[in-house]
């Protein structure tokens, strides 16, 4: 009967913490709007096929290179290409690229963070050396020379940025475990022999779940721009799947930057609408999930 | 103090031949003939010439072997050939990398200027109006893509007002660096957006910490003007955060220069890294990366060493 009741206190109190930070959520208005930004922007792409009746890999030669108009909002590019259905399109691959990296990145760090600052000693700091090491790599560069070694393609490009994505969000769990080991209910699991795996993730992990969450939030974003970037120089996903910066690879040439402004500024603005809002929801998130705030 | 420097060069110095002994074992896994990029070109025509060579060079012995000469090698300057251009690669190193550091050593006097002027101003009156319109700014720095504000500012004061040259370093006529400064404004300026960010919360956050200080409360309660206390007294003591980022972050411009380098056809590092990865050449490849990380390596030393120099604290640690 005691246990009943205990059980339905925390769950009253689950719910009213969940109402507190729904209500801060919604009166800060930057995170708010950059929540319904990702939304809006994840589901546009998603229902892409609904939105517009053109197929974003379907040329018309006879149609090149035409400026904005009721028939191509966004124009057309050097193949005839509708570019507003290739940047709905895009969103996708750009969008599931970020989110599946900083997915990857987050459980390989939270996975590796626990077990280090766990237990701490010699696994640790090898984890450690192991994580400064990569860090001591300019990120975009070691993602080239992987693509390179790899090949190019959407999945490879996940992989690698799952490789070289971990390391942050590795340190932070790992820095809040060292804290949140010393703390009385940990010791007081052990004495009860609850076993290793169920302290760290079903008592320790949800404490230490809001940096994570800020982490992952700023990994998507990091994600998105360096996959822009690099399908940008042509070295990221293949050109024949449209994405985000892949649409802009034709900036490359200054006769596209000069003479059809259509071609890169909407892809640009999509890329920067999405990221900034994604980061106005991380710092609002960062506000909101801080109890200290 | 002494006995702090020896102690980290302990950590850095084993953490450089670790990364020299990836380096080398990543280009092993590439598949590339080593002889393609051990010999120069013209020597290597002849396949007899090969073998003979193959043998000398010690290619055909065990590879911990190998790399011990190969380290050597690499410690006395030589670091081999590019196997689609055939020139040394110390050549293209020294041809390309000044044209990088002067991009990024602009970059960063820019964003320094105007990221440290934006903290101090945000510092000043925390969540106030200006405090919420630069840290804003700030987001909308890191949030769009460095290639495409790039563009942007090619399209607006390259192309539509014609003030400045769209892209490359030298022109013609260009010999002094007075005559090279326009080719270096929209590209240190673009490098130096993505900076701002980092800079501006560092000054933020580490002014309002020193803000807090009883130090400030004396200050003020001796009845120093407000805006000495902000200069000499606040901002003097955070002046060392902000100095050890600051070395922190040349390597990681140097890195972050790769794609501005492309928007500008500007004939660095990155273009050189950018268009060996396109052509698989493998050498430049990992020397430069190998560069770059040794770099980053040697200035987190210099600012662990400079940190302790200014805070006793951390190295008595």
């Amino acid at each position: 009967m005691t246990m009943t009741t205990s059980a339905i206190e925390v769950k009253a109190k689950k719910t009213s913490l969940l109402k507190i930070r729904m209500k801060k959520m919604r009166s800060n208005k930057l995170a708010t709007i950059g929540l319904l930004v990702c939304i809006g922007m994840t589901l546009l792409s998603v229902f892409a096929p609904f939105i517009t009746s053109y197929d974003p890999a379907q040329m018309n030669l006879s149609n090149i290179t035409q400026a904005p108009s009721a028939e191509h909002i966004f124009g057309t590019d050097k193949l005839g290409r509708d570019v507003f259905a290739q940047v709905l399109y895009g969103g996708r691959v750009s969008i599931y690229v970020g989110v599946l990296s900083a997915l990857g990145g987050t459980i390989i760090g939270v996975l590796a963070g626990a077990i280090a600052g766990y237990f701490g000693g010699k696994i640790d700091s090898i984890l450690l050396r192991f994580s400064e090491i990569f860090m001591t790599f300019p990120q975009l560069i070691l993602v080239l020379v992987l693509v390179s070694l790899l090949g190019q393609g959407v999945n490879n490009l996940i992989i690698v940025f799952v490789i070289t994505g971990w390391m942050t969000t590795f340190r932070l769990v790992r820095n809040e475990f060292l804290t949140v080991r010393e703390e009385t209910y940990v010791s007081v699991c052990r004495s009860f022999g609850i076993p290793t795996s169920s302290i760290i993730f079903k008592h320790m992990l949800p404490n230490t779940m809001s940096p994570i969450i800020v982490a992952f939030t700023v990994n998507v974003a990091g994600f998105i721009l360096a996959e822009a970037g690099l399908s940008f120089l042509g070295l990221g996903v293949p050109v024949t799947t449209p994405t985000w910066g892949n649409i802009m690879n034709a900036a490359q040439s200054i006769d596209v930057v000069t003479n059809y402004w259509w071609l890169w500024l909407a892809p640009g603005i999509a890329i920067s609408l999405f990221v900034l809002a994604i980061n106005f929801l991380g710092d609002g998130l960062r506000d909101i999930l801080d109890p200290k705030q | 103090m002494l006995k702090y420097i020896i102690r980290k060069s302990l950590v850095t110095i084993p953490m450089l031949f670790v990364i020299s002994i990836i380096v080398f074992f990543a280009i092993q896994l590439s598949p590339i003939d080593p002889i393609s990029y051990s010999a120069s070109p013209d020597v290597a025509v002849d396949s007899e010439n090969l073998e003979a060579l193959r043998e000398h060079l010690g290619l055909n012995d065990p590879l911990y072997i190998q790399y011990y000469h190969w380290i050597i090698a690499v410690f006395k300057g030589d670091f081999g050939y590019s196997i689609i251009t055939g020139q040394p690669i110390a050549k293209i190193l020294a041809l390309k990398l000044p044209a990088t550091i002067e991009l990024s050593l602009l970059a960063l006097v820019i964003s320094t200027i105007i990221g440290v002027a934006m903290g101090l101003v945000s510092a000043i009156k925390p969540n106030s109006m200006s405090d919420y319109f630069s840290r804003n700014v700030a987001v909308l720095g890191i949030s769009i893509p460095e290639f495409f504000f790039g563009i942007i500012i090619i399209q607006i004061f390259a192309i539509q007002l014609g003030w400045l040259p769209i892209s490359g370093r030298i022109g013609v006529n260009d010999v002094t660096f007075w005559d090279r400064l326009p080719n270096l404004i929209l590209p240190s300026f673009t490098l130096a957006i993505g900076m701002l960010a980092v800079l501006l919360r560092y000054t933020r956050n580490s002014m309002l910490d020193v803000l807090s200080k009883d130090y400030i409360k004396t200050a003020r309660s001796k009845g120093i003007p407000e805006w000495k206390v902000f200069i000499f007294h606040a901002f003097r003591n955070s002046l060392g955060s902000i100095l050890v980022i600051l070395a922190f972050r040349l390597p990681m411009l140097i890195g972050g220069s790769v794609i501005i380098e492309m928007v500008f056809m500007w004939p660095g590092i990155g273009n050189a890294i950018i268009s060996a990865v396109s052509s698989s050449d493998y050498p430049v490849i990992m020397i430069t990366t190998m560069m770059l990380a040794s770099a980053i390596l040697v200035a987190s030393f210099l600012v662990d060493v400079l940190s302790a120099f200014l805070d006793p604290r951390i190295r008595l640690e």
